[in-house]
């Protein structure tokens, strides 16, 4: 395939690098870290879908990770202003991303999302993204307090004398904050901590946690939904991959194992959060740095998930798609997988690893026609559609 | 259809998967104790493409597992002739009546006892039916045989099925009922429809499924798989290359001659069955009630047959046909524009208006989910028909239509950046996401329509107004 713009024509597929690490015109199919890797966008624009923003500093221009443009099987970075000189034709909603997006300094899973969610709630990707996005904001600013309400619960139950919790109509008032945190002040007393402060403590907690949230509540938190979500997806692919003959079956196959070890990584973070939430006297003994620890955790936890949601919504139903289109698809998902970078990952993981993103670069399928002009609007639709699951 | 049919169509359409199956099965028990049958009949019609691609538990009457077998064959033929490998809806009740009067007395009480149980699945149901396949292909075999005895025999049978289609659809259905066995396997091993191309599997299940039949039956069946094939491919006039793939597949095999027989016997014909598959496919889009399937989706559908009609016509040119297919091929280009025109284009300026109106009425607040889905169906099938307006001589309705829709939508944007900026400033988060949504969903509509340079205009307009009168507070999230 030819390019007609020489800033996309000129990049090498290869891995060129720069003093800082980081390539110019091409990246590494492994990354080293997550500020390498980038954060996915949920672009409308078929083209665009499943593409990456990295910022080497929050000074310097963002950047556009595409994987398989142009015909190739590298990772293409185009540099932030460039991308409206050769995407020509993007979609409303994806223009006005493009516009927040250039503005953020912070580039990370959680605020990207947060400004995708405002975008999207505007309407420019559809009603039902619209309804969908509107909804999952309102989860994300319960979610602290549920995750608050639990926490504190929990802790009355197990560590106060009458063994009883609160509810969230108690927590959610002043009085009944007041209240509960009376039937803390023995508990915190236990640590040194003065009711305030032991109640400041928890809510610190909780904030920290809030999208893990604490294991065997009645809702499960947002993070681990979607952490059901990929162990469920990853099973189904891998089926699939077992009755696929086509190039394809590899491919899905691929897909699972790198699901699956992303779910080791994510389960012990897990471990991690649900340990502290377990063992109150440890967690409090050294809160100050038990803070840092469960902050770290779950952001890592932000940057392991982030991706597979949208690629888990690209595979659902594809039971009903006629057998070329599953195929179709799982070549797709597998040019958009969500790998994690070398320095993420134990020494004794990298072997798997490196044979993980080795297969991976060899049997990623290039992404065809992707300067065709007109904005396929059927395509633009798909996209939405799948925007709208994965919100 | 009335209001209050079209409404329970709707209402049905919009049912999940589960309950949708529960209510087809109380339709179809209903069937037969209805005062009105033809009521139930035509709702269960307009459901037939979601119970194609579903396949619920269903109530089988004896008739109807009669028909399992080439049911994805059946046409409603209203051109009145019938095409080669189609079996015309009309014919079935005769031919079913004739097999009935004549079947053996101990299958069909069998059956009777078995099917009376309850909504079956599929599966079963295709297992419950095979000795009235056996039954039914003795029947008819033997009906036939004493027909062609003599010309007096033959007539009386015409007349008695209702016609010279009717006593082809018997032959034909004679052979699926021989056949039956095996083409239920071929079914159930299948890719589902629409299938664009045969991969190695599919295409030697096709190849020993041919020779299985060649073996078993008369050497007639053995074109029968490919029928089915044929109906169900994205694009029917594929059918020529997946005849080369099954040869292929084939060659090597001892099965060889046979298939190959098969396969020539069937490429014979293949560009009427091509045709009558397109004409199929037409006719059904064309009873089906405004409304039922998507604006969109009919759309979709048409530029697939607008492609099939083309390949036809270079087809039917290339081998000196065309005289032969001109008609079809005009009825069929008269039924596409009729179709568009009807269940595409039409109305879809009122639909933009009257959400306009109410739009413009309600001020600045978020619009309705469901309000807006509604719209976009009409405008995205209005965007798809623009692409084909040309080639069905419906270029000047379509502009004429999406000019009407993209005049009304601006003088809406118009008034709405207007009374944004009549409206006092304010820095509530709450009330410029409210006002952002209402804005921006018109100029949604304008990019649906196509018009992509006036919504990134309108977009840029909106925000400078936003931005200008409830300027967003600063992202937290942003250090």
């Amino acid at each position: 395939m030819t390019s007609a713009n020489p800033k996309v024509e000129a990049a090498a597929p290869e891995d060129e690098e720069d003093e800082d690490g980081l390539s110019s015109s091409a990246t590494r199919f492994w990354p080293r870290s997550f500020v390498e890797r980038g954060v996915s966008i949920p672009f409308t624009t078929p083209v665009l879908a499943q593409s990456r923003i990295r910022k080497r500093s929050a000074e310097e221009e963002a950047e556009l990770l595409i994987t398989g443009l142009s015909g190739a099987k590298g990772i293409y970075v185009i540099g932030w202003r460039s991308i409206r000189e050769i995407f020509t034709r993007m979609t409303t909603h994806d223009q006005r991303l493009f516009i927040k997006l250039a503005r953020r300094k912070n580039i990370a899973p959680e605020p990207i999302r947060r400004t995708s969610l405002k975008i999207a709630e505007s309407g420019l990707a559809g009603p039902q993204a619209a309804a969908a996005a509107k909804q999952t904001l309102m989860e994300m600013e319960n979610e602290k307090l549920l995750c608050n309400f639990h926490l504190v619960s929990n802790v009355l139950k197990r560590h106060s004398d009458d063994k009883k919790g609160v509810t969230l109509q108690e927590i959610s008032s002043a009085k009944g904050r007041q209240r509960v945190k009376d039937r803390l002040s023995n508990i915190g007393a236990r640590f040194g901590l003065s009711a305030d402060e032991f109640y400041a403590n928890l809510e610190q907690w909780s904030d920290a946690i809030a999208p893990v949230g604490l294991p065997d509540v009645p809702m499960k938190s947002r993070y681990r939904r979607t952490r059901d979500m990929m162990q469920a997806f990853s099973t189904d692919i891998r089926a699939w991959s077992q009755q696929d003959r086509s190039d394809s079956g590899p491919m899905a196959k691929l897909v699972a194992n790198v699901a699956d070890a992303t779910l080791d990584a994510i389960d012990m973070e897990f471990e991690v959060t649900d340990k502290m939430a377990q063992d109150l006297e440890a967690t409090m003994s050294h809160w100050k740095t038990n803070l840092v620890a469960l902050q770290l955790s779950v952001e890592r936890v932000s940057w392991l998930l982030d991706g597979w949601d949208q690629l888990i919504h690209m595979w659902t139903d594809h039971d009903k798609l006629p057998r070329h289109k599953q195929q179709d698809l799982a070549a797709e998902v597998c040019r958009v997988l969500p790998i994690i970078p070398e320095e993420e990952i134990k020494k004794t993981q990298r072997a798997k690893w490196r044979d993980m993103t080795g297969d991976l670069k060899s049997t990623v399928r290039a992404l065809e026609d992707w300067m065709s002009g007109e904005l396929d609007v059927e395509m633009v639709l798909r996209m939405e559609k799948m925007k709208a699951k994965s919100l | 259809m009335s209001g209050g049919m079209d409404d329970i169509d709707h209402m049905l359409h919009a049912l999940n998967d589960e309950k949708f199956a529960q209510v087809v099965m109380v339709l179809e028990e209903s069937r037969t104790k209805a005062a009105n049958p033809a009521s139930v009949n035509a709702l269960l019609k307009n459901l037939r493409p979601r119970l194609v691609k579903q396949t619920p538990d269903r109530w089988y009457t004896a008739q109807r597992l009669f028909c399992v077998p080439f049911e994805e064959l059946l046409a409603d033929n209203r051109r009145g002739e019938k095409s080669y490998g189609k079996v015309p809806r009309k014919a079935i009740d005769s031919v079913w009546t004739l097999y009935a009067d004549n079947a053996d007395s101990v299958i069909m009480e069998k059956l009777e006892a078995e099917r009376r149980g309850g909504p079956i699945s599929f599966v079963k149901a295709s297992k419950i039916a095979e000795p009235l396949w056996r039954d039914a292909a003795e029947v008819l075999n033997a009906q036939i045989k004493q027909a062609k005895s003599s010309a007096d025999a033959i007539k009386k049978m015409t007349e008695r099925l209702g016609g010279q289609d009717a006593f082809l659809s018997m032959e034909d259905i004679a052979l699926f009922m021989e056949a039956a066995p095996q083409l239920m396997a071929l079914r159930n091993g299948l890719s589902p429809r629409p299938i664009r191309s045969l991969d190695e599997t599919d295409a030697k299940l096709v190849a020993d499924t041919i020779a299985e039949i060649g073996e078993r039956c008369r050497t007639e069946a053995a074109t029968t798989p490919l029928m089915i094939i044929l109906a169900r491919l994205e694009s029917p006039t594929t059918i020529k290359s997946l005849i080369g793939k099954v040869r292929e597949i084939s060659a090597d095999s001892e099965q060889a001659p046979m298939v190959h027989k098969a396969l020539d016997a069937f490429k014979a014909q293949v560009s009427d069955a091509v045709v009558g598959e397109m004409e199929n496919r037409l006719e059904t889009l064309s009873e089906t009630e405004t409304g039922v399937i998507p604006r969109e989706e009919i759309a979709k559908r048409i530029e697939d047959c607008i492609a099939g009609l083309d390949d036809a016509a270079a087809d039917a040119k290339e081998q000196g046909q065309e005289g032969q297919f001109r008609r079809r091929f005009e009825r069929m280009k008269m039924s596409m524009k009729a179709v568009v025109a009807e269940k595409v284009i039409d109305g879809t300026s009122g639909a933009v208006g009257d959400t306009l109106k109410a739009l413009d009425a309600m001020g600045l607040e978020r619009p309705s989910t469901e309000s807006l889905a509604a719209l976009e169906d009409h405008l995205i099938g209005l965007r798809l028909a623009r692409r084909y307006g040309d080639a069905l001589d419906l270029k000047a309705d379509v502009s004429k239509e999406v000019d009407s829709a993209v005049k009304a939508m601006k003088e809406s944007i118009q008034l709405a950046n207007n009374k944004a900026k009549d409206t006092p400033k304010s820095t509530d988060p709450a009330k410029r996401t409210e006002i952002e949504a209402n804005l921006m969903s018109r100029v949604r509509m304008l990019e649906l329509i196509g018009d992509a340079n006036a919504a990134n205009e309108e977009m840029a307009k909106a925000f400078d107004i936003l931005d200008e009168r409830f300027p967003e507070p600063d992202d937290p999230d942003d250090y």
